[in-house]
């Protein structure tokens, strides 16, 4: 199990990318996500099955997701989501 | 061996996710995702999972995928190789500030052991270092031999000129020397030789200019910035008709030569020697692989080496 040690968010407001903000949450409270933005009336399904599927490959199993979304594609969803994860776990100290 | 066109190379920011997904519409000879000068040091984990994660699934049309990672003896190098080799995409690693042969041999011995972690073909990955000091021109023949997998030498300028305290003027008389050397050492080396930037986006008639003048010097090709220098740089490092014509008639003249077993082969008044044909081989390769001439018109020892 992958514990988050703080908020961080990563990712633009540029076309094509999207703002990710990771939260912590308590033990057993589960993954939550919500999404707004340019895409998230088209795509919000898809963009959430990506987060949680990233989140669980990196063993993440308590956090709050909020994504505003610019039309990102798949890859920079998951780049985003792994970046902040990494962030967050302080495997690396400085991310955007 | 497999002649493989780098007229072109154009650098893609990897903190850029809009500029990666349309890679493959560039038409450039080969694309740069780049970790290094373009990325602030607190992006370099952002760029470099949004190289690592583009590489798996985004088109790239024809164009080699290279990406230039940060220097090894930084505290990012190693963790560039690790995100984006097990992709199996990535085709070359530009080494940044190559100065000497262990520079390129670190990097192949890290290249080999994550080729085999992640079930890769052993030498798949190809190394260009970017020679771009002094002391990286010095011992840019020792860089250019310290691995099979190295297959050209990168210049640059930018870097160079600061590196000697020189100033960078638009005619770049400063970079003379250190182009020429760098080319020798490449050559020498069997390998190819590829120029740096020209930084100014706007111009492209200098661009065309200074692209043509170092095609003359040696080089093998030139790096890009902007979409827009790429059909320029192509032109430039492409043989024009004249000449594609004048080395199909020195391959006729060779051919002819052969069927009459005559050892002297001349075209016109002009003997045609050693290096002449080698110069009409290359152009007629180069013409092929960049589509300026059909296959079926080529003499059959170039159709053999394509």
């Amino acid at each position: 199990m992958t514990k988050l040690q703080k908020e961080v968010t990563t990712g633009t407001d540029s076309k094509e990318d999207l703002l990710l903000t990771l939260k912590p949450a308590p033990q057993g409270s589960g993954i939550s996500v919500s999404i707004s933005g340019k895409g998230a009336v088209q795509f919000s399904e898809e963009i959430e099955a990506t987060v949680r599927q990233v989140l669980e490959e990196m063993g993440v199993t308590d956090a709050s997701v909020e994504i505003v979304d610019y039309w990102a594609f798949d890859f920079t969803i998951r780049a985003r989501t792994k970046a902040a994860v990494l962030h967050a776990t302080g495997q690396d100290e400085v991310v955007t | 061996m497999a002649y493989t066109l780098r007229r072109s190379r154009i650098y893609v920011p990897g903190n850029n996710p809009r500029m990666l997904s349309t890679c493959d519409l560039f038409g450039a000879d080969a694309v740069t995702l780049d970790i290094e000068d373009a990325v602030a040091p607190e992006q370099k984990l952002s760029a470099r999972w949004l190289i690592a994660e583009a590489l798996r699934d985004q088109p790239f049309g024809n164009s080699e995928v290279t990406v230039r990672i940060n220097a090894l003896s930084t505290p990012w190098g190693h963790q560039d190789l690790e995100a984006v080799i097990p992709t199996g995409r990535v085709e070359v690693i530009y080494l940044p500030k190559a100065e000497s042969a262990r520079d390129v041999q670190e990097l192949d011995r890290v290249l080999t052991g994550l080729e085999e972690e992640h079930g890769l073909e052993s030498g798949q990955t190809k190394i260009i270092p970017l020679v771009e000091s002094a002391r990286g021109i010095l011992f840019a023949h020792d860089i250019a031999t310290a691995s099979h997998r190295v297959v050209a030498l990168s210049f640059g300028g930018e870097d160079y000129t600061r590196d000697v305290g020189g100033e960078k003027t638009d005619t770049e008389e400063e970079l003379a020397w250190p182009r020429s050397a760098l080319v020798a050492a490449a050559k020498a080396a069997g390998v190819q030789a590829l120029d740096t930037v020209y930084s100014n986006v706007d111009d492209l008639d200098g661009l065309y200019r200074q692209a043509v003048k170092m095609r003359q010097l040696g080089f093998d090709g030139k790096a890009a910035v902007h979409p827009n220098q790429v059909e320029v740089i192509h032109r430039a490092f492409s043989p024009s008709p004249e000449e594609i014509d004048y080395a199909l008639q020195v391959m006729q003249a060779i051919e002819e030569a052969e069927v009459r077993g005559s050892g002297v082969v001349s075209l016109g008044r002009k003997m045609i020697d050693k290096p002449v044909v080698a110069r009409a081989e290359r152009t007629l390769m180069i013409a092929a692989l960049s589509g300026l001439i059909a296959r079926d018109n080529l003499p059959e020892s170039i159709r053999e080496v394509l």
